[in-house]
């Protein structure tokens, strides 16, 4: 997934089926492997398709998420990405300031249909399903350790028993248990037709979002569900910390050397804090 | 022409069969599809459960495809990480 993971907590054969894990979803979510499933998926003109059970299950997640934050994270950006210049692997992504982004994509998730294994899909929509693949990917890790560990990938993490999760912008915090993520625009951007891009796309408009933030942390019950969130709320803008407030997740929110933490974050440590106390 | 009567008797009971074979065939065809259309709601899925989403007891705010928001479990900390959650 071009990524590294860091394991902790694992026995050797734990170890060995997490490596395999992520080897064999790369195999199935990379945008930049010809041959993978999802590549395959958005090649085939047929109408339906019978795809692979973790392929469909990932969809299902998507398709979850799109309807939990009202089409913020929408997995039929594919084409909107690729129009802002993100179709190869992003160590091998070079500014181009001749060339201007593509056309935009409208968002269809509604549009997709999934019954068991069968999908369906409107011609010309292109999934991309890297928003989710990879936050399932450390919970399933996670659940391949049978006792306490942590498990992390890309800045993405999910722990049980308890991992000490250094913030951006410095502080820390103990995770006792689910997932903590932060999306942003700090690390990956580039230039495409004399403008800045980055890869978390408005599905309002189809271009890299305009955002107060420049990046946002949040603790949830999964690394999924912290992922999604942190999506969202970075999206939202000024309404994210209170987007969060109002399904009690934490949140902390960095905009140059600013940081803001939402009402829940502040909730959850100080009264943690004191409780210790 | 009691032998081509027979086979042209033959021939119209063979396509009749026929023609209710495809009847039944198309009801069917026609039912399949209204219950996919049923269950199968925009944007939405039906069928097996998901491997992701919520975990906990606790969950906030849950879609119809059981997709929700949980608070999880943290704890003030100030030693030293063990892990970075960083933009990727």
């Amino acid at each position: 997934m071009g990524v590294d993971v860091l394991v902790g907590g694992a026995h050797d054969d734990e170890l060995n089926e997490i490596a395999r894990l992520f080897e064999g979803w790369d195999r199935v979510f990379s945008r930049f492997r010809r041959e993978s499933e999802l590549n395959r998926v958005n090649a085939d003109s047929a109408p339906v398709l019978v795809v692979s059970k973790l392929f469909a299950s990932a969809v299902r997640d998507a398709l979850g998420a799109a309807s939990a934050t009202r089409g913020l994270v929408d997995p039929t950006l594919g084409l909107a990405i690729e129009a802002a210049g993100y179709d190869c692997d992003f160590s091998l992504l070079a500014d181009d300031e001749e060339r201007p982004p593509g056309p935009t994509a409208r968002r269809r998730w509604r549009a997709l249909r999934l019954s068991g294994r069968l999908l369906s899909r409107p011609a010309g929509v292109r999934l991309d399903l890297n928003g989710v693949a990879k936050a399932l990917a450390v919970d399933a890790s996670l659940d391949l350790i049978s006792g306490a560990g942590f498990v992390t990938a890309g800045g993405d993490v999910a722990a049980r028993g308890g991992a000490v999760v250094g913030l951006p912008h410095g502080g820390s915090l103990c995770l006792l248990r689910g997932g903590v993520a932060t999306s942003g625009t700090t690390h990956r951007h580039w230039r495409r037709g004399g403008a800045w891009q980055h890869h978390l796309l408005d599905p309002r408009t189809g271009r890299p979002a305009e955002s107060c933030w420049d990046e946002v942390t949040v603790a949830a019950a999964t690394c999924l569900e912290a992922d999604v969130a942190a999506k969202a709320a970075f999206l939202l803008s000024r309404e994210g910390p209170s987007w969060l407030d109002e399904r009690g997740l934490p949140g902390r929110f960095v905009s140059g050397e600013d940081v803001l933490e939402n009402r829940a974050w502040c909730e959850v440590l100080d009264g943690l804090e004191k409780a210790a106390a | 022409m009691t032998g081509s009567g027979s086979r042209i008797e033959a021939a119209r009971r063979r396509a009749a069969g026929a023609k209710r074979t495809a009847v039944v065939a198309s009801a069917a065809v026609f039912l399949a599809l209204a219950l996919l259309a049923r269950e199968s709601h925009h944007g939405q899925v039906s069928g097996a459960t998901s491997t992701g989403g919520s975990g906990s007891s606790s969950t906030s705010q849950s879609t119809d495809d059981g997709f929700g928001f949980d608070s999880g479990s943290v704890a003030p900390s100030t030693a030293a990480p063990d892990v970075h959650s960083s933009v990727s």
